[in-house]
């Protein structure tokens, strides 16, 4: 299928070419195509992951499980659609929330153990660009994005670190943009005074 | 504008998203009311610490769990996976089939749920399989009540427990071979004569025509013996009357059958033509044995 649409050569052929190639050699079972793949996303997936679990060794399983479904997915991803990071973090944002989702209805004790992996993942932080006190401040904001409600979390977490515009939130939460609007606002406040009183505030 | 006004115009005021008018009456109350002025640079600040927050690196390992658990599991899909349950189950999986199974098996939980459900629904049957249901204790009563104590118990009671046995019987496997044995039967009847109602008149039709070749051979053999009969008594009375005319060697029968009559010979002798039938049977059966002979 993606082979009878690569004669298409538009403006970004190369591009379209790069995606749907690395997709099809991976559906033909090029380990080392689809090697690259989890290369490239497999960051990504895992911060995703861990923003929703605020767990270590949630987000690397939910992580794992995303890319399960991605390889298993890969048919029906269509290079004319859009690209292959757009279409993959998609997918991986709708099966993370999912997740967060199920895990919301079913409490556990999510991000009890914020603390207990700070250390784990501040020896496994390997940025030498980024200061040790940003990376402090980072742990903090997780810390108490950990502490929202999960309906404010989810919007705060997509709009504020994911970046995404009110109509993919709209989209993936399936909610009306009214409530992601005024999630957003009320996440933000409430974020706002946590770290105040975590005394965060002032230092960022 | 007051303060709850202004916090929920707050993320369109940081953001840049009201119109002139809203963001003019925001920035009043911003200078006005030092509580929301604090809320104001909190968030913003807030939200700038979220938008720079950096990407951890993902764990040591996790690309290589990843590429192991897709690339061997995952080749296999869950159909693929379904196909080889049965042969799973049988035992027959090639090595390096199986490999690729028993990964999937790992990674996919939908198909760990299904194998494992498989599995418990074979113990269960096995467990029902080894196991024999309790008779309930009142069902020896019913049994005896309905054979024996028939005249003490109530049509109602009578009728129930008929019921009850009846609806026993068509649990047991004995019953359910015998009914399928019945409705093969029946199956084969009607393919063969087309309906029931065929059978019976084909079947009437049968037994009439047997009925009537029957009753035939019943004539005829009658008709055999009785002429056999009469050709053993002529002879019989030809023995005695004309081989032994002063006759005391077999006085009774004779003498007691042909008491009324005082002269018997004579008669005897013309006792034979006046039969033509018995004659013409006689001659037939003649000719046969000369055919038969020949």
């Amino acid at each position: 299928m993606i082979r009878r649409e690569q004669p298409t050569v538009g403006a970004n052929a190369a591009l379209i070419k790069s995606d749907g190639e690395l997709v099809r050699r991976c559906r033909a079972g090029d380990s080392a195509a689809w090697e690259q793949v989890v290369h490239e996303y497999s960051r990504r997936v895992f911060n995703l992951a861990y923003r929703f679990t605020g767990r270590h060794e949630s987000a690397e399983d939910l992580t794992q499980e995303v890319f399960v479904r991605v390889y298993r997915s890969l048919d029906q991803y269509d290079p004319q659609a859009g690209d292959l990071a757009n279409w993959l973090m998609r997918l991986a944002r709708n099966l993370v929330i999912d997740d967060y989702r199920r895990r919301c209805r079913t409490p556990t004790d999510i991000g009890d153990d914020i603390g207990d992996h700070e250390y784990h993942l501040e020896s496994r932080h390997d940025a030498p660009d980024r200061g040790v006190e940003r990376f402090e401040r980072a742990k903090q904001v997780h810390a108490a994005i950990a502490k929202l409600q999960p309906d404010l979390r989810e919007c705060v977490i997509l709009r504020d670190i994911e970046e995404l515009t009110y109509q993919e939130i709209v989209d993936i939460l399936k909610i009306p943009i009214g409530t992601v609007k005024s999630r957003i606002n009320r996440g933000r406040i409430e974020l706002a005074k946590i770290l105040r009183r975590m005394r965060v505030v002032e230092t960022l | 504008m007051n303060c709850v006004k202004f916090q929920d115009s707050l993320t369109d005021y940081i953001d840049g998203a009201l119109d002139p008018r809203a963001r003019a009456e925001c920035a009043a109350h911003r200078l006005i009311c030092g509580e929301c002025r604090e809320l104001y640079n909190d968030v913003r600040v807030t939200v700038q610490a979220l938008n720079a927050i950096g990407e951890y690196a993902e764990p040591e390992g996790l690309r290589d769990r990843i590429i192991a658990s897709t690339t061997t599991g995952e080749m296999l899909s869950c159909g693929e996976f379904d196909k080889l349950l049965e042969r799973y189950f049988d035992g027959v999986i090639l090595a390096p089939t199986f490999q690729t199974f028993q990964s999937h098996f790992e990674n996919c939980f939908k198909c760990r749920r299904l194998l494992n459900g498989i599995e418990e629904a074979i113990g269960m049957l096995q467990d029902a399989k080894e196991t024999e249901v309790d008779v309930p204790g009142s069902l020896h009563d019913r049994i005896v009540a309905a054979t024996v104590g028939r005249g003490s118990f109530s049509w109602i009671a009578r009728a129930q427990s008929a019921l009850v046995n009846f609806s026993q019987r068509l649990m047991s496997p004995q019953m359910a071979v015998a009914a399928m044995i019945i409705a093969l039967i029946s199956l084969l009847v009607i393919s063969r004569f087309g309906s029931v109602s065929n059978l019976t008149t084909t079947a009437e039709h049968k037994v009439e025509s047997l009925v009537i070749q029957g009753k035939q051979k019943v004539n005829s053999t009658g008709a055999m013996a009785r002429t056999g009969l009469q050709r053993v008594s002529y002879e019989v009375n030809l023995f005695l009357f004309s081989g032994a005319p002063s006759g005391d060697s077999a006085p009774g029968p004779p003498s007691g059958q042909n008491g009324a009559r005082p002269t018997p010979q004579p008669q005897r002798n013309s006792d034979p033509p006046p039969d033509p039938a018995d004659s013409t049977k006689r001659d037939k059966q003649r000719r046969r044995q000369n055919q038969g002979e020949r």
